[in-house]
């Protein structure tokens, strides 16, 4: 398929009108240029995730990276009837699950979670004015509630805003369990907030309980 | 702070469902710009469900130099593994090559002890020396074949019912562990 092949000197320009299939088309025919492409493509949104997921900026660099070599390694399997984006989010999400799960939990990054919420508490800055960055930051400290799936789940499916059934094929299970993990996670950041960040939580607990009824 | 319409009229819906009817992504991006923007409804949405606030998070942005680090380092540790695997068969080869030297050896060295046949008819006749050779040496020999063909203990464990075996198929070690008393 010379069409897809590309000097590596212009690749960028050439590949910008590409779709992603052209370039996993582009990567079996060993074209690295178009690997290049892909985690120019990619590499922000896999960034977020990893960092959400990991809490950690440079081992979310290390995932993505990774990432990157396993879909080089891998690039004969894939099939053209998968979602390019994906397989390589499944391929990141599992490989951030398997690094959650080889890590010890870490008491200490939770004390130091428990006075940097109490730290942006006693500003009491507005939710307007409270920075992304703020937000992030909070989040990242209490996501260790959660469970590693309903961790994922959470970052894909409510900020990356992957409908259910995208992360369902992400992380290989069913739709259903997908809601049930989102909705046990979202209860338990709930939680969270209310005890830790309890101005940016208000009407938490009886929010709880009218979803419990509803959905009961 | 609460003149703003928006969720009245299109709700909350396109980031709370999570039903199968997902709603579509850029419905969904819509509402998500909107509350970044609109403070009355952040605030009305974060009151609906606190948890919303983590859906406002916007992607960090990563600059030119950050993609082609990543680049750089995708490129380099997959030429490494590429180095890796191609040393692999160099290794294999290399382990094959001695463990056809040590069986060639062990049958050199059984060569003055055995008399079977099939070695008889590849070696020079000796006459009736080999005849003698024969009924000494054939348990010798049984032992050999015997030694090819069953699992070869190649170590002796401390405890009395655990063994381990190695098994040699061409290029294939398969090393056995038995040990009944283990509950797995």
């Amino acid at each position: 398929m010379p069409s897809l092949v590309r000097s590596s000197s212009n690749h960028r320009a050439s590949w910008e009108e590409s779709s992603d299939r052209d370039l996993m088309k582009a990567l079996r025919h060993d074209d690295e240029s178009a690997l290049d492409e892909l985690i120019v493509r990619k590499s922000p949104g896999l960034m977020g995730v990893a960092t959400r997921m990991l809490g950690d900026p440079e081992e979310a660099r290390d995932i993505v990276q990774i990432t990157f070599v396993r879909v080089w390694e891998h690039r004969l399997e894939f099939r053209d009837r998968w979602s390019p984006n994906t397989w390589i989010y499944r391929i990141a999400t599992n490989l951030a699950i398997d690094h959650l799960r080889a890590r010890q939990r870490r008491d200490r990054a939770m004390v130091v979670a428990g006075s940097t919420l109490r730290a942006v508490d006693s500003e009491r800055k507005s939710l307007a004015e409270l920075q992304q960055r703020e937000v992030g930051e909070i989040l990242l400290k209490i996501v260790d509630c959660l469970s590693d799936r309903q961790r994922a789940v959470f970052v894909l499916r409510a900020i990356e805003g992957f409908d259910t059934k995208e992360v369902a094929k992400i992380l290989g299970c069913r739709a259903s369990t997908i809601r049930n993990h989102l909705f046990v996670a979202r209860r338990k950041l709930r939680r969270e907030l209310e005890v830790c960040f309890p101005e940016y939580a208000p009407g938490s607990a009886a929010a709880d309980s009218a979803r419990e009824s509803g959905d009961g | 702070m609460g003149s703003c319409q928006y969720l009245a009229e299109h709700g909350l819906q396109q980031l709370l469902a999570d039903r199968p009817s997902d709603p579509q992504r850029r419905r969904r991006q819509e509402l998500v710009e909107h509350l970044r923007a609109c403070p009355a409804c952040r605030q009305a949405a974060v009151e609906e469900d606190p948890t919303l606030v983590f859906s406002l998070l916007e992607p960090e942005p990563m600059g030119e130099e950050q993609l082609a680090a990543i680049q750089s380092s995708v490129r380099t540790f997959r030429r490494s593994r590429v180095i890796d695997s191609s040393d692999r068969p160099r290794s294999r080869v290399g382990g094959t090559t001695a463990m056809v030297a040590a069986s060639l050896l062990f049958v050199i060295a059984l060569l003055p002890l055995t008399g079977g046949r099939q070695l008889e008819e590849q070696s020079e006749p000796v006459g009736d020396s080999v005849t003698e050779q024969d009924s000494r040496a054939a348990p010798e020999w049984q032992r050999w074949i015997d030694d090819r063909t069953a699992p070869p203990m190649i170590e002796d464990l401390n405890r009395p019912d655990a063994r381990v075996y190695q098994l040699t198929e061409e290029d294939l070690a398969v090393v056995m562990i038995v040990d009944e008393t283990l509950d797995l």
